[in-house]
């Protein structure tokens, strides 16, 4: 459904400088399956998944290498009218936030409705109201009868990042990639949220991509993880044994930070130092200026993805 | 430490439904009300000297309408709230300048927050220039203190909002929030947007600031880990209704209600994976 091969990107910084912020990408989402992204603030997530779709401004552009397919379509260097066919119809975006992809003078039933007329400007207003309702059902919008008319602001943080979802969901997508869908929302609707899509996934072959920092969240709704540091992949493997077996240092600090709910209260464990920006990565390892395991090879040369079991992959040189 | 700096009691807000012009025609035809929706609902609690008092409650529940009431964005329908005994719903002018020193907020979106077109400098100089605060020693060496106490450095001063990652704008938010060195702070989802490692840095900060100066602060999140960690004491808000309250420590084994437990084990099988 995705195949994202040798990718890179680099964007052009505020002084005019080169930013590498996505450094030789491989990874792929078979039909029916969901890939979970990890990584830190400003490791690149977002980039690689608007680079999906086009959807970066192409002034903030220099260059890009490697090939993006969706759906056999590839997506790099296509056109406009090539990749609005695409958006929306095959794919849908849920963006990272809410108040700036929502019109604010709109309400929300014409946020989503618009999405349905865009497709099918016949839509009778009926049917764009029962598809608006359902697919704010979905998205664990409860009573959305009673917020058709109301506008983002008027809605709680969590309400407008359902509505996000909805506006995904509303066109029955075949891939649904999603940038931090619940980060606003509590625990029970997340739940629900991940039961509605994984539901989706298993009998109607949706696809995704689900974009979150929360390595607990990717756990319960992703078949492989991908974690992504500094714009490099660092480890990817099933879901299950990333989160129990995690090899690659990084890995295991990202999830000593998740807040926890064992009988010990105590606060969760930073990774110290900060992510360096684009252009002033280490020589080495990406990782190594952080890396409690460091020695000299890590600030050396930087470590390929290598295989230590099936269908899992790490880049470090510890292992 | 037991002194009570804020006491909220019977706190109401609800909100007219917003309705396209002709149903509010056909309500109007028929006579009926405008739908509402409680947001608040006699909702009465105190804050004491040092204390940090979490509140958590699913999405839409009034947590946002809450902290909007208390900081005089929104207008309450009814019931009293006040500030180490001044009535802080109903000041205006002065008085209500006077409320805003000792009690700042701390908002969700480190990146909206903040102005873009000023640095961090005239950010912080702000609030002490509208409340006319000269520090001892002249404000430049007080700024550099106070962005040092929140983990930055000086050079932070000259630079712009949109130079600094999230993590840092929200340290910059906290450090704003602090300037004029307030009783309470009202933070509101204030580490939601962030990544695992920063939340945990931000938390290990509010933390270290609550002992150092003895700050009370009403910590609002929907994620029931994150609460448990910082809060002494936590109420739960259902439909605007307060359910439950209880210490931060016995959240696990000694609540009653039945939406907290609900409320808890959803929280349990996201993070532990059971429950
Ligand atoms: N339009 C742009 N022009 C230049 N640099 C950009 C642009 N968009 C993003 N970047 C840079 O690319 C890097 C990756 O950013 P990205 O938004 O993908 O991070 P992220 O992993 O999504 O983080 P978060 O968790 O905060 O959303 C950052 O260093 C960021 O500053
Ligand atoms: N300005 C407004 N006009 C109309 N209704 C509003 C307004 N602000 C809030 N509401 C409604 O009040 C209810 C409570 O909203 P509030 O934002 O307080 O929830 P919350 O607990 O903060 O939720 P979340 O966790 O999703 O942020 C919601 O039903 C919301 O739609
Ligand atoms: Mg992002
Ligand atoms: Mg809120």
């Amino acid at each position: 459904m995705l195949k994202i091969e040798n990718y890179s990107l680099t964007l052009i910084g505020n002084d005019g400088q080169d930013l590498p912020v996505l450094e030789n990408i491989n990874l792929e989402i078979k039909k029916g399956t969901c890939l979970g992204i990890a990584g830190e603030s400003g490791s690149g997530k977002s980039v690689l998944a608007m680079s999906i779709l086009g959807l970066l401004p192409k002034a903030s552009i220099k260059s890009s290498e490697g090939h993006i397919f969706v759906d056999g379509e590839e997506t790099t260097n296509a056109s406009e009218k090539v990749l609005n066919t695409i958006r929306g119809n095959k794919v849908g975006f849920v963006f990272q936030e809410p108040m700036t992809a929502m019109n604010p003078l709109m309400k929300l039933s014409e946020q989503i409705g618009e999405v349905v007329y865009a497709h099918d400007p016949l839509a009778t207003k009926t049917t764009v109201e029962k598809k608006v309702i359902a697919a704010l059902l979905r998205s664990g919008f409860k009573e959305p009868e009673k917020f058709l008319d109301s506008y983002p602001h008027q809605l709680s943080g969590g309400m407008r990042q359902r509505a996000m979802m909805a506006m995904a969901l509303v066109m029955e997508p075949k891939l649904i990639i999603a940038d931090e869908p619940t980060t606003a929302i509590d625990a029970e609707l997340q739940i629900e949220l991940i039961k509605e899509l994984r539901n989706q996934i298993d009998k109607n072959g949706l696809s995704m991509l689900f974009i979150s920092h929360d390595l607990g969240v990717l756990r319960s709704i992703s078949d492989e993880i991908a974690v992504l540091y500094c714009g490099n992949l660092v480890e990817k493997g099933p879901a299950k044994e990333i989160i129990d077996n995690p090899k690659h240092p990084y890995t295991a600090d990202l999830i000593s930070a998740l807040p926890r709910l064992v009988k010990e209260r105590k606060l969760p464990k930073s990774i110290e130092g900060i992510l360096p920006s684009p252009d002033s990565k280490p020589w080495g390892c990406v990782y190594s200026d952080r890396c409690k395991r460091v020695f000299d090879k890590c600030s050396s040369e930087r470590p390929v993805l290598k295989q230590v079991g099936e269908n899992h992959c790490v880049a470090c040189w510890k292992i | 430490m037991e002194e009570e700096i804020l006491r909220v009691e019977n706190l109401c807000k609800s909100f007219t439904v917003e309705k396209s012009f002709t149903s509010k025609i056909k309500q109007f035809i028929k006579k009926e009300e405008p739908e509402k929706v409680t947001a608040l609902k006699n909702v009465s609690f105190s804050v004491k000297e040092g204390e940090i008092l979490g509140i958590l409650g699913e999405s839409g529940s009034g947590k946002s309408t809450l902290a909007r009431v208390l900081m005089g964005i929104i207008e309450a329908d009814s019931g009293n709230a006040s500030l180490l005994g001044k009535d802080i719903l109903n000041a205006s002018g002065l008085d209500r300048l006077k409320i805003l020193r000792e009690m700042q907020m701390v908002f969700q979106d480190p990146f909206g927050s903040l102005d873009p077109r000023m640095n961090v400098r005239q950010i912080l100089k702000e609030p002490l220039n509208i409340h006319k605060v000269e520090p001892d020693g002249g404000v430049e060496d007080f700024l550099i203190k106070s962005i040092e106490e929140v983990g930055l450095t000086r050079d932070a001063l000259d630079k712009y909002p949109s130079q600094f990652s999230g993590g840092q704008r929200q340290r910059i938010g906290i450090c704003r929030a602090l300037i004029l060195n307030p009783k309470l702070i009202i933070a509101d989802e204030a580490v939601s947007a962030l990544d695992v490692s920063v939340q945990a840095q931000i938390l290990e900060l509010l933390m270290e600031l609550k002992k150092k100066r003895g700050l009370s602060m009403i910590f609002i999140s929907h994620d029931v880990a994150v609460v448990r960690q910082i809060s002494d004491r936590i109420i739960l808000l259902y439909h605007g209704e307060i359910v439950e309250e209880v210490k931060a420590d016995s959240l696990l084994t000694d609540i009653k209600h039945e939406y907290s437990k609900k409320l808890l084990s959803a929280a349990l099988s996201l993070r532990e994976g059971r429950g």
